[in-house]
């Protein structure tokens, strides 16, 4: 039983010290991590100077393990913010592919906020929508803790009770997706709405962290992408994702 | 402000790792490569957000970890019927032979949140925590990958190989 473990790491060690780490490429990599450099420093710049410079998407930074959960599904919308509050039964809603049930009147959407380390690299625009790995209209349902300790900034993995999927998660009724967390943001992070909480309905489209299938450690994209709901932003997100389907795999 | 020059240090310093980390997970050189590239990319752009310089690896090697276990795993999802037949092959190094090949191949045949465990247990001699928060895990989920993968490996390869 020993054995094998120690055969494991004397095999590894060897096998190590064969693999070639002769390859090409560095400047070409380099490069490219300058280039997200220039456009991240731009973007917080930018966003020090006034909402109407903040535009496009958000690059992905890595989370780890979650941990407790912060409210209980059904509680109700803090703060005074005008976020929308639609009606937020105690129990999840079921996933439909129709039209939700909708108040008579709902308030503008809005973006969501993001810290200063978002860093945007596309337009908001339906063409740039259509571009993103997934993409629904859900309620907040649970919000936990992400604790990265070689990163600074906070963020949150946080379950939706999915209304409608306008690209990927099938039939899934539930989705989990990272966010930056609402209540660690502060006056020099960029303009949008940071009070959304449990029982908050939300637009959010986004991208897998590490690449692979669309929903593999969902993260948001922000910078005017992921936003309050309305329903008319809402019929805006389905004409886009559905006039686009084959844009994504 | 990250010049340059900086990058250029870090990748000098760390992206070799990244290549053999990812080599040792993936058993495919152009693959890994591909994977080690993409994580440096993430790693390196978030540099400003690192508490301290001084944990870029381990940050590097987290990135390394879970791109490569979720490219592969979206790989195996899209071509799952051609995957249950494929063996990967372990390339074969001047100086591994016989029951080294063997073994390897074993570990190359495990479910590759098994095979990631057993590389970052036994060649990185990472602890269950440590695991657990690279594959961002729990800590009983890395032990159950761990106990499974041995005991595949222990019917797979003879005890005196």
């Amino acid at each position: 039983m020993h054995d094998l473990e120690a055969t494991l790491r004397e095999t590894f060690e060897r096998h190590a010290q064969s693999i070639s780490t002769q390859f090409g490429g560095g400047d070409a990599l380099i490069s490219s991590v300058m280039q997200r450099r220039r456009r991240r420093t731009a973007t917080i710049y930018a966003a020090t100077l006034g909402p109407a410079a903040v535009i496009a998407s958000f690059a992905v930074r890595p989370g780890s393990d979650g941990s407790d959960v912060q409210t209980a599904p059904g509680a109700t919308q803090a703060g005074t913010s005008t976020q929308p509050t639609p009606p937020v039964a105690s129990t999840l809603p079921p996933r439909t592919t129709a039209e939700p049930t909708l108040p008579s009147t709902w308030p503008p959407s809005e973006p969501l906020a993001t810290s200063g380390e978002a860093s945007c690299v596309e337009e908001y625009s339906p063409t740039n929508l259509a571009n993103r790995a997934f993409a629904f209209d859900g309620t907040v349902v649970a919000i936990r803790e992400v604790t990265e300790p070689e990163l600074t900034g906070s963020m949150v993995e946080v379950d939706f009770a999915v209304n409608e999927w306008f690209r990927a998660g099938d039939d899934e009724a539930t989705a989990t997706v990272e966010m930056f967390d609402p209540e660690s943001l502060t006056s020099v992070d960029q303009t949008g709405l940071d009070a959304w909480t449990v029982g908050t309905r939300l637009l959010i489209t986004g991208e897998p962290r590490w690449g692979g299938d669309p929903l593999d450690n969902a993260v948001a994209w922000y910078c005017g992408f992921s936003r309050t709901y309305n329903p008319d932003v809402a019929a805006t997100w389905r004409a886009a994702l559905a006039a686009n389907r084959g844009a994504r795999p | 402000m990250t010049k340059r020059t900086d990058i250029e240090e870090l990748y000098e310093a760390h992206f070799r790792d990244a290549v053999r980390l990812a080599t040792m997970i993936l058993a495919d050189s152009s693959s890994a490569e591909d994977v080690a590239q993409d994580a440096f990319l993430r790693a390196a752009s978030r540099i400003g957000a690192l508490r301290d310089r001084a944990s870029f690896p381990a940050y590097l090697r987290k990135a390394v970890i879970r791109t490569a276990i979720s490219q592969r795993r979206a790989r195996d999802r899209r071509s799952d019927r051609e995957m249950r037949a494929y063996r990967p092959a372990v390339e074969e190094p001047a100086e591994t032979v016989g029951s080294d090949q063997l073994l390897l191949q074993a570990v190359q045949a495990l479910p590759i949140r098994q095979r990631t465990a057993i590389v970052l247990r036994y060649w990185l001699d990472l602890s269950e925590r440590e695991i657990a928060d690279a594959m961002r895990c729990p800590r009983g989920t890395v032990k159950s990958n761990l106990s499974r993968a041995l005991t595949t490996l222990r019917q797979e390869v003879p005890t005196d190989a």
